[in-house]
């Protein structure tokens, strides 16, 4: 199977043509606020779609690849993070700049973006397959029960409102409803729209609430458009730091490289969440605390290397459960099921082959990462002059484009038109969105097994607690909520009394 | 709208989403004997909505009114926008991609671009050579079609 996946990776020219595509349109992406990682995944979902399936899954990974690591680019050059998942990257890579060391807070930034995506790309081969194995004995009751948990943690853990988040996670499992039903086949909220049987498709909903939504919001924003326009200039030699005094900070890599690890093997986290963990967590165990945040490269090392290491943590759930833990996952899975390759315990024995392709093909990705966005560095640069709006009406061409030719379906292209308006709507009403596509895609999922379940036990619902691994993550899903609405009852107090606090001072001037 | 409003209104469009679902739901057949029905699973959730809808709505009516920052919006550009979106979508197909997309593009960059930046030049330019690029791509290097509409191409 490995030789297998080695001749349709790496001794497959196209493919890795594909990889190196994929990768250098990821950093593009991923480098221009307002475009991202998620955005050229989906652009680029439909078009896999038609490819051999390895070509068209080693193009997903090397937009996912380029995607996190261009961010980086723009958050040390404009101080704006071009993704998400370069937030902190801000934090000591701005003050490099503006010392005139950003040449070296690039390198450093391509450098260690590379060492935390290698990290795990090794935990991913060296965890799945023994995770496929324990999921291998997993029935119908405990594949509900870690559904049950991930919505939860998806829920609590995204946007500010917990409540929000629930409400956007229950919307997402009541699309997942319309159409055939699993297990009896029957037919429901279709309201006699035969488009319906099958359900929305993930692409339609993806590029709504990602793309189109993200464009019209733009045209609300667009006295904001042309951002402030000041861009850093750097000098570079080679990575700006040398191997000695990169592997002096191990102890600070290795610690972020687990932090985004953990962090993407948890559902619904996500990589700015670790970038900015990694950061505080790295600032808290420096011997130098104070410095954090002045420019040194240590800051740019622990959000970097972090948000590079979600890459692989975030497949090890995908792959052995089929469960993905954000957006960009979400996106994977989409690419893997046209494909006929059902991520699962069973995966290794079924589809063997494309499993260890993605893991060579994650490789080739992250190497080519390295070279490329060093080696392209000044073109990347100058593509962020390009103003954002000639590019963003192209994207959402793009999109429009993407949905027909999914399905070839013109029913996709208004579906996508009204998800857009949808997204702004939940934008305006401050709902995340992001529980809403885990909840669509977790929402089959739940209900299937819950029903198998209940049908194994003729309807006795406490197979769901007596089985001890269900019993765990149910618990651990309690547990979680529980603390998310202790946090948010306490942050509504100290709120208050703050408040409070700013009335007495009024008083008292 | 301040958040204390938006949250009254989120919990209230949910609230009645819910109870669409529940009635919805109520008209699914049981079609197998031990199963619990394709019913069951939209009515746990319909009722799950309602519930964190209502609870929603008490967290909104104890919040305060506070500022939500969405004065600073540009209404007339975000609204055109949507409006060339949903056009759009909608002459996608009838009028055919080349042409639909030429005019689009056209009037979403003008909507978009600051005006002391409009070069028309440029604007015209971009309208016309993406669309042939993206159908010639499409129709011969991925070779899917897309809808040639009207005028036949």
């Amino acid at each position: 199977m490995v030789s297998q996946a080695i001749h349709m990776v790496l001794l497959n020219p196209v493919c890795l043509g594909l990889i190196f595509v994929g990768v250098v349109i990821g950093i593009i992406f991923g480098s221009i606020p307002g475009l991202s990682a998620s955005m050229a995944l989906i652009l680029f979902l439909p078009m896999s779609f038609g490819m051999d399936p390895m070509n068209g899954i080693s193009l997903l990974v090397g937009l996912y690849m380029g995607g996190i690591s261009g961010g980086l680019i723009s958050a040390i050059l404009l101080k704006i993070p071009g993704t998400a998942s370069s937030i902190a990257t801000v934090f000591d890579g701005g003050p490099m700049a503006d010392k005139g060391e950003a040449g070296k807070a690039l390198g450093v930034g391509i450098l260690t973006s590379f060492v935390g995506g290698l990290i795990s790309i090794f935990a991913l081969m060296f965890i799945s397959p023994y995770l496929a194995k324990v999921t291998l004995a997993f029935t119908s009751a405990e594949y509900f029960s870690i559904a049950v948990f991930a919505l939860t943690i998806i829920s609590s853990l995204s946007g500010n409102s917990l409540l929000n988040g629930i409400l956007a996670g229950l919307f997402g499992i009541a699309l997942s409803l319309v159409g055939i039903a699993p297990v009896d086949g029957a037919i429901r909220f279709t309201f006699g729209n035969a488009k319906l049987y099958g359900g929305f498709s993930t692409v339609v909903i993806l590029i709504g609430l990602y793309a189109v939504t993200d464009i019209i919001r733009t045209g609300f924003e667009r006295r904001g458009i042309l951002g402030d326009g000041s861009k850093y200039n750097y000098s570079l030699k080679g990575y700006g730091i040398s191997f000695k005094d990169y592997i002096s900070h191990w102890r600070l890599i290795i610690q972020s490289a687990l932090i985004g690890l953990g962090i993407g093997i948890l559902p619904g986290i996500g990589g700015s969440t670790s970038s900015l963990l990694a950061y505080t967590a790295g600032k808290s165990t420096s011997k130098y605390p104070e410095k954090w945040g002045t420019g040194i490269e240590d800051g740019v090392i622990a959000s970097e290397t972090s948000n590079n290491a979600v890459i692989g943590g975030s497949l090890i759930p995908l792959i052995t459960m089929g469960i993905p833990g954000n957006v960009a996952t979400a996106i994977f899975l989409g690419g893997l099921t046209i494909h006929g390759i059902a991520p699962g315990p069973l995966i290794f024995q079924k589809s063997g082959q494309y499993v260890y392709g993605i893991f060579i093909a994650l490789l080739v990705a992250n190497v080519i990462m390295l070279i490329c966005e060093r080696a392209g560095l000044r073109i990347f640069v100058k593509l962020l002059d390009i103003p954002k709006y000639y590019l963003l009406p192209i994207v959402l061409v793009c999109c429009v484009v993407g949905a027909y030719c999914a399905n070839f379906s013109i029913f996709d292209v208004w579906s996508v038109a009204v998800f857009g308006l949808m997204g702004l709507l939940f934008k305006y009403l401050k709902i995340p969105s992001t529980p809403m596509i885990i909840g669509f895609i977790l929402g089959s999922m739940t209900e299937e097994n819950m029903r198998q379940a209940l049908m194994q036990t003729g309807g006795s619902w406490s197979i769901f607690v007596t089985r001890p691994i269900s019993l765990i993550f149910l618990l651990i899903a309690v547990a979680s909520v529980c603390m998310t609405i202790r946090k948010q009852v306490l942050k509504a107090k100290s709120a208050k009394a703050a408040g409070a606090a700013a009335k007495e001072d009024e008083a008292e001037e | 709208m301040s958040t204390k409003k938006k949250g009254l209104l989120a919990s209230v469009l949910f609230l009645a989403f819910g109870v669409f679902l529940f009635v919805e739901s109520l008209g699914v057949k049981h079609m197998m004997k031990n199963d619990v029905g394709s019913g069951f699973f939209p009515k746990v959730i319909a009722i799950a909505i309602i519930a964190v809808a209502i609870i929603r709505f008490v967290a909104a009516l104890r919040e305060k009114e506070s500022a939500s920052g969405d004065d600073k919006d540009d209404a007339v550009g975000g609204w055109l926008t949507v409006a060339l979106v949903g056009l759009y979508v909608v002459a996608f197909q009838p009028v055919g991609f080349i042409i639909s997309t030429i005019v689009y593009l056209f009037l979403q960059i003008l909507v978009l671009t600051p005006k002391e930046k409009r070069n028309w030049i440029t604007i015209s330019a971009i309208s016309i050579v993406s669309p042939f690029a993206l159908y010639t791509l499409f129709t011969h290097v991925i070779s899917s079609p897309l809808p040639k509409g009207i005028f036949g191409f």
